[in-house]
């Protein structure tokens, strides 16, 4: 970047001014107060813009009111500069406000204003410089030390502060290293402390939360322990509760009791004295029966139930004595007529059970040959059917066969009619022969010898054949023929003969079939017959054989003849018959004897019973004369109804009775008006005290007084069971008194959890925090640790190159490379006459200072990323220079304004003039009390030109 | 007939207020004040002809309560009978085994809901109340899950402690979720709810929350208290919310741009807080002050001091403050720059870039902070 021209409107005590900056050096001199580091503030806020303030900064004190036109006019300028490219700018400000417009025309193009914005400010010396406003006065603005080489300070301290300003530059820009930060980070890290050291504010605050840990733990330990505690007396509690519940139970129950038992007691008194009136009244009526003979009543009652037993048995055995009279006189009546019947009975043999299951036997084998009849009627119809079948074998004509021999006549039939068909074959062999002469002649006329002779052959074979046949045939069948004859002479054995038996041999042979089965079961039938008889005629013999052993008188003296079998059969029925009517008498008499037996017991009973009637009447006479007795003692007339006498003695004796109870329930009356002991007033008063305690007891009185009393043993025990339940509920209220007396004490002392809890809640808080605290500045820490290497290492060797690329010029050759360390930024030379790198330090005064300014051009063009040079804004850079050291600084500036434009600013018009005389192309600009003015020429080739707004 | 019922929720007996910057004696009293909440709240039911007192759940927390806390609330039930008490216990007072539900002989006027569904109890002829309780601290149950009521005439109310998931403030957690729409559409004309701090009466849906009778924190501003629910004796159900805290609670923001010295910093925020505690009882109000804006590295705001400042100026027993702001530290130049300052915000801004735990994030934005600071040669304003 070149400057060319700066105009200010307003800024400072400068105003109305247009200056023309030369390429290489531009003097402004000036007295001092005439605006010279105006002037430079001025190219600065032209590139950077000024600072209104506002957001924390007070306006009043910012550079925008600092750097106000001093006499009013308008707050402006304007700066016009040149790129490497060529292309030019001009940046125009207006100061009035604080919000200051900004124009930025590219010369020759158009506004670019906006490309030129970072934020919301315009900085053209940001855009094209690359650097920021903090570098740029670092590097770029010197003041009357930056290139004093014999300052009254040490050259190593100069030489660090060189050092710590690059670190400053290259750390954070603004002249704080990272070193520096470093320190404000751990200084705060210790104002923090640590957890382990308990003097810090974060080790205390770790130890009061170990330690409210600790309370917290066992506050709740003994929050658990009285929960324990509270629990156990609930149960107390409630055993006490239960406790007293069973002592009022009981109280109750005994009060109820004891109020019960007064109540009866009191009602008992009330009841004697009701009851001794009523006796009184009692004795005084039945003393007319005082000497009634009471002592009879039970033998009169005994005597009343005597006799009216005895009249009732009485009266039934009358009855029954009449109903055996009766009885008697129906069996006499019977006996007789069973004597009757016995005597008709007294001849009738006397038949045993064998004799009679023998008749049964013998009955039902008789009745199995019963069928006799159909049997024979069977074998009668057979030899009919035999006959018929005969009958009808001879209308075949075929009669003369024997029966059984119609298959045999069959065969030989069939073979006397074969030879017949075979003498019919004869005249088929001749027209075979004939045929095969026939060929054989055709043959031989056609000269086929050989094949005639062949099917001659063949032919006679076959004719040969034939005749051989039928030859064969007709010979067995004569064979036949004659058999017939000699078997059946009688048959017909001719031809027809022949083919009739062939016609009708298979009905011939059936009929045969048939007539042998006839004859089988008429064979059959006979011998069947011939048993049955046998049979029959067997048993006809049992039959009387039994008649006669039974003795019943049948006659059955007649031999058993041959008879018909029916004959036989109906002999033996008869034979039968007579045995099951003798069996038959036999057991109606033994019937009337049983029967005869029976009456005669019946009778004897009977006689019994008209015997007893007589006894039970002469008892009721006597049990009627002893009442009347009794009666007559009892002054009771005994001529009454006897129920109403009886009823006149128990009535008497019932009062006799009354009487004599009467004077005893006087008796009783006396004891127990003495048994209950205490008088109704005493009762009253005891009454009123045990309502009063039950009804304290959540009792009824009203309802006690009319229970149902106890007796005095459970009304003891339920005494001694109040008592024991009153003891038991004092104890358990005791011990639970005792109990939540324990837990009151220890409630006193309870740390209150919520208290613990807001501390150590506090704390954890501050803990927390404090340890949120250290982790940040940890890692600020760290990160700017890292930031710092890093930039280091990257801007060493671009400072060493920068200053390296410079320090031949300005060192006349005498060093050549020049080396800066990535710690520290610390700079060392090499020269041609030393092998060893020199540090900065050990350098001459002229040599350090030239290079400290180079490595202030270094560090702009290292920050400066767009590459383009920085114009260096000196001020009074050799104010306090001896001559020698400001001629070598002169010669210096001169070979680095080749490279870099420099404004420099001077009160001396000798160090312009010697500048000028070194560098013939500087340009002079003369500011007099604010009023730039053209120096004489000084120099070859004098530029200079400053004119005055307005 | 007209019944009214007084319902109260989230009371939170022996809560903690260390989170509110209270320990010690202020936090006593601050436990005090909750259990004079109660009995105010008790006495008012007596004073509007109430004839049931509903505790929607969180009554005490469990993790803090003791025997004392149990003796308080059994001799306050028991002062208030004839009139009945309904306690749903929430997820602070969970009817665990030991709790205190389940540990106390409570009077015979008090009934605690013991089923983790609903359940009913008849208040009158004609109106039942339906409660449940939350088992275990973190349940996740609907309240209102079941078939509609449909066999039982009049009007039933449900009492429980739950979220409903339409109106749930951001961060709150989530105990026993429920839509609003469920409460008529199961049959309920009203569901008195506790958990959320805030008051919310909703008559068109029938959901109330009765928010904490105190404030407990500094989000829970304006007027709180029971609210007392009517049931005409057609059924229609009004509600009349009562302010009975004492204590208040404000939170205000106080933005610092523009200061250019500590002093300053402690007029402004001292000038807010006179304004936010104009015509409140400074001696129970809690008051939050979040610092906004952007500083000069060299105004070091020390909250702990002007905290102390705060509460002597304005005589409020509670006061936080929050450091909310950022120092002019030149970010965005800082961005840019090419110095190691420049690569270190470079850096932890990448850092924070790639970065979603809060908690890294949190390291990384003051580890920014206090790098810059050290860079820009200010004292490290730790915050």
């Amino acid at each position: 970047m070149r400057l060319d021209t700066l105009e200010i409107t307003g800024f400072g005590r400068l105003h109305g001014l247009s200056i023309h900056f030369g390429a290489g050096i531009t003097i402004v001199l000036g007295d001092n107060e005439s605006g010279k580091s105006t002037l430079h503030r001025a190219i600065r806020a032209a590139l950077f813009g000024v600072d209104a303030g506002g957001q924390g900064r007070a306006v009043e004190r910012s550079e925008w009111s600092r750097w106000q036109p001093w006499d009013g006019s308008r707050y402006g300028l304007a700066l016009t500069y040149t790129l490497a490219s060529g292309r030019r700018y001009r940046v125009a400000r207006r100061l009035d406000q604080r919000d200051a417009s900004v124009q930025v025309q590219e010369l020759g193009g158009g506004v670019v204003t906006d490309d030129l914005r970072v934020g919301r400010a315009v900085v053209p010396g940001r855009v094209h410089l690359g650097v920021e406003e903090a570098v740029f006065c670092a590097s770029a603005c010197l003041g009357e030390d930056g290139l004093r080489a014999d300052a009254a300070d040490a050259p190593s301290r100069r030489t660090t502060a060189v050092q710590e300003a690059l670190e400053r530059l290259a750390d954070s820009g603004n002249g704080t290293t990272a070193a520096e930060a470093l320190a404000r980070l751990s200084e705060a890290s210790a104002r923090i402390g640590s957890e382990r050291r308990a003097s810090s504010p974060l080790g205390a605050v770790t130890a009061r939360l170990r330690q409210l840990e600790d309370q917290m733990e066992s506050a709740r330990r003994r929050h658990q322990t009285l929960a324990q505690e509270q629990d156990r007396l609930h149960d107390l509690e409630g055993a006490a509760a239960a406790a007293d519940g069973r002592r009022l139970d009981t109280e109750r129950a005994w009060l109820t009791g004891r109020l019960a038992a007064l109540g009866a007691q009191r009602r008992e008194l009330d009841e004697a004295a009701a009851e001794s009136q009523r006796l009184d009244a009692v004795v005084a009526a039945e003393q007319r029966h005082a000497r009634f003979p009471v002592e009879d009543e039970e033998s009169l009652i005994a005597l009343g139930g005597d006799l009216l037993r005895a009249e009732a048995i009485a009266q039934a055995a009358g009855e029954r004595g009449d109903e055996a009279r009766r009885q008697l006189q129906a069996i006499s009546q019977r006996r007789a007529e069973i004597a009757a019947g016995l005597r008709v009975l007294a001849a009738t043999p006397s038949i045993s059970e064998a004799a009679l299951a023998e008749v049964e036997r013998l009955g039902a084998a008789l009745a199995v040959e019963t069928g006799v009849d159909r049997r024979r009627e069977s074998l009668v119809a057979a030899e009919s059917r035999g006959a018929a079948l005969r009958r009808e074998i001879a209308a075949t004509g075929l009669g003369s066969i024997p029966i059984g021999q119609a298959a045999t006549a069959q065969r030989l039939a069939t073979a006397a009619s074969s030879s017949g068909r075979q003498r019919r074959s004869l005249p088929i062999a001749t027209t075979i022969i004939a045929l095969a002469l026939l060929v054989a002649a055709v043959c031989l006329s056609t000269g086929l010898t050989t094949l005639g002779l062949a099917a001659a052959s063949g032919l006679l074979a076959v004719a040969a054949a034939v005749v051989l046949s039928a030859r064969l045939g007709g010979g067995s069948g004569a064979a036949a023929r004659r058999e017939l004859r000699q078997l059946y002479p009688a048959m017909d054995s001719s031809e027809p003969g022949i083919q009739r038996l062939l016609d009708r041999a298979d009905d011939l042979i059936s009929l045969h079939a048939e007539v042998q089965r006839q004859a089988v079961l008429v064979e059959a039938g006979r011998t069947e017959l011939q048993e049955a008889r046998m049979r029959i005629t067997a048993l006809v013999a049992e039959c009387d054989a039994l008649t006669r052993r039974a003795g019943t008188g049948f006659d059955t003296s007649g031999p058993i003849g041959p008879g018909d079998l029916e004959d036989l059969l109906a002999e033996g029925r008869q034979s039968l018959a007579a045995v099951r009517e003798a069996a038959t008498r036999s057991h109606r008499r033994g019937e009337l004897l049983v029967e005869d037996g029976h009456l005669v017991e019946e009778e004897r009973l009977h006689q019994l019973t008209v015997e007893a009637e007589r006894t039970r009447t002469h008892e009721r006479d006597e049990a009627r004369a002893r009442v009347r007795r009794i009666l007559h003692r009892a002054d009771i007339d005994p001529g009454q109804d006897g129920d109403t006498a009886i009823t006149a003695f128990r009535a008497g004796c019932a009062g006799r009775r009354a009487y004599e109870a009467a004077l005893q329930g006087q008796a009783q009356l006396r004891r127990r008006v003495a048994a209950v002991g205490s008088d109704p007033s005493t009762l009253d008063r005891l009454t009123v005290t045990y309502a009063g305690q039950l009804r304290c007891r959540g009792g009824d009185p009203d309802v006690a007084s009319v229970a149902t009393p106890l007796g005095q043993g459970p009304l003891q025990l339920l005494e001694a069971e109040a008592e024991r339940t009153r003891h038991a509920a004092v104890t358990a209220i005791r011990e639970a008194t005792a109990m939540r007396a324990r837990i009151a004490g220890q409630l006193e002392g309870l740390p209150s959890l919520a208290d613990l809890d807001d501390e150590r809640t506090m704390c954890r808080a501050s803990r927390d925090r404090a340890r949120h605290q250290l982790h940040a500045l940890h890692r600020a820490r760290t990160v700017i640790e890292q930031a710092t290497r890093g930039i280091h290492r990257a801007m060493a060797p671009r400072l060493a190159e920068s200053v390296a690329s410079r320090l031949e010029l300005v060192t006349a050759g005498r060093y050549r490379n020049v080396n800066v360390d990535t710690e520290h930024l610390t700079v060392s030379l090499q020269s041609g006459e030393r092998p060893e790198l020199v540090p900065l330090e050990l350098m001459s005064h002229g040599t350090r200072d030239q290079v400290t300014l180079l490595l202030r051009l270094a560090l702009s063009e290292v920050f400066a990323d767009s590459g383009e040079s920085v114009p260096l804004l000196l001020d009074e850079p050799l104010l306090t220079s001896d001559l020698r050291r400001r001629q070598q600084a002169i010669s210096f500036l001169a070979g680095l304004s080749r490279e870099t434009q420099l404004v420099i600013t001077c009160t001396d018009p000798h160090f312009a003039a010697q500048l000028c005389a070194v560098d013939s192309s500087a340009t002079v600009v003369t500011l007099e009390n604010a009023a730039p003015r053209i120096m004489p020429v000084v120099g070859r080739r004098h530029r200079a030109r400053a004119t005055r707004a307005g | 007939m007209v019944h009214r019922l007084l319902h109260l929720a989230d009371l939170h007996l022996d809560r903690s207020f260390a989170g509110t910057g209270a320990h010690g004696e202020l936090a006593r009293r601050r436990r005090q004040g909750l259990r004079e909440a109660l009995r105010r709240a008790g006495q008012a039911a007596i004073d509007h002809g109430c004839t049931t007192v509903t505790v929607g759940g969180d009554l005490y927390e469990h993790e803090r309560s003791g025997p004392d806390t149990a003796q308080f609330l059994v001799d306050t039930f028991a002062a208030w009978a004839p009139m009945r008490v309904f306690i749903a216990p929430g997820n602070h007072d969970a009817l665990l085994p030991g709790s205190l539900y389940a540990r106390t002989t409570w009077p015979s006027n008090v009934h605690v809901f013991t089923e983790p569904e609903l359940h009913p109890v008849e208040l009158a002829s004609g109106l039942t109340l339906w409660g449940l309780a939350h088992r275990e601290p973190s349940w996740q149950g609907d309240p209102l899950e079941g078939d509609r009521i449909d066999d039982r005439s009049g009007v039933h109310i449900a009492l429980f402690h739950g979220s409903e998931m339409g109106s749930r403030p951001a961060g709150k957690s989530v105990h026993g979720p429920f839509a609003a729409e469920r409460i008529r559409a199961r049959g309920f004309s009203a569901a008195l709810c506790g958990h959320y701090h805030r008051r919310r009466i909703d008559a068109s849906r029938g959901l109330l929350y009765p928010g904490t009778p105190e404030p407990l924190g500094f989000d829970d501003q304006g007027s709180r208290g029971p609210v007392v629910v009517e049931v005409g004796a057609d059924g229609a159900l009004s509600y009349t919310p009562l302010g009975l805290n004492r204590w208040v609670a404000q939170s205000v923001g106080c933005d610092l741009t523009g200061v250019a010295s500590v002093t300053g910093a402690h007029d402004a925020a001292c000038a807010t807080a006179a304004v936010a505690m104009a015509g409140v009882d400074t001696e129970r109000a809690m008051l939050r002050i979040d610092l906004t804006g952007e500083l000069r590295g060299g105004v070091a705001v020390d909250v702990f001091i002007l905290e102390s400042i705060l509460r002597d100026t304005i005589g409020a027993p509670l006061v936080k403050v929050r450091d909310l702001t950022s120092i002019t530290l030149g970010l965005d130049a800082a961005m840019t720059d090419p110095s190691a300052r420049g690569v270190f915000a470079r850096a932890v801004q990448t850092a924070l870039a790639e970065t979603d735990d809060t908690e890294e994030r949190a390291i990384l934005e003051d580890a920014l902070r206090y790098g810059l600071q050290a860079l820009a040669g200010v004292e490290v304003g730790l915050r």
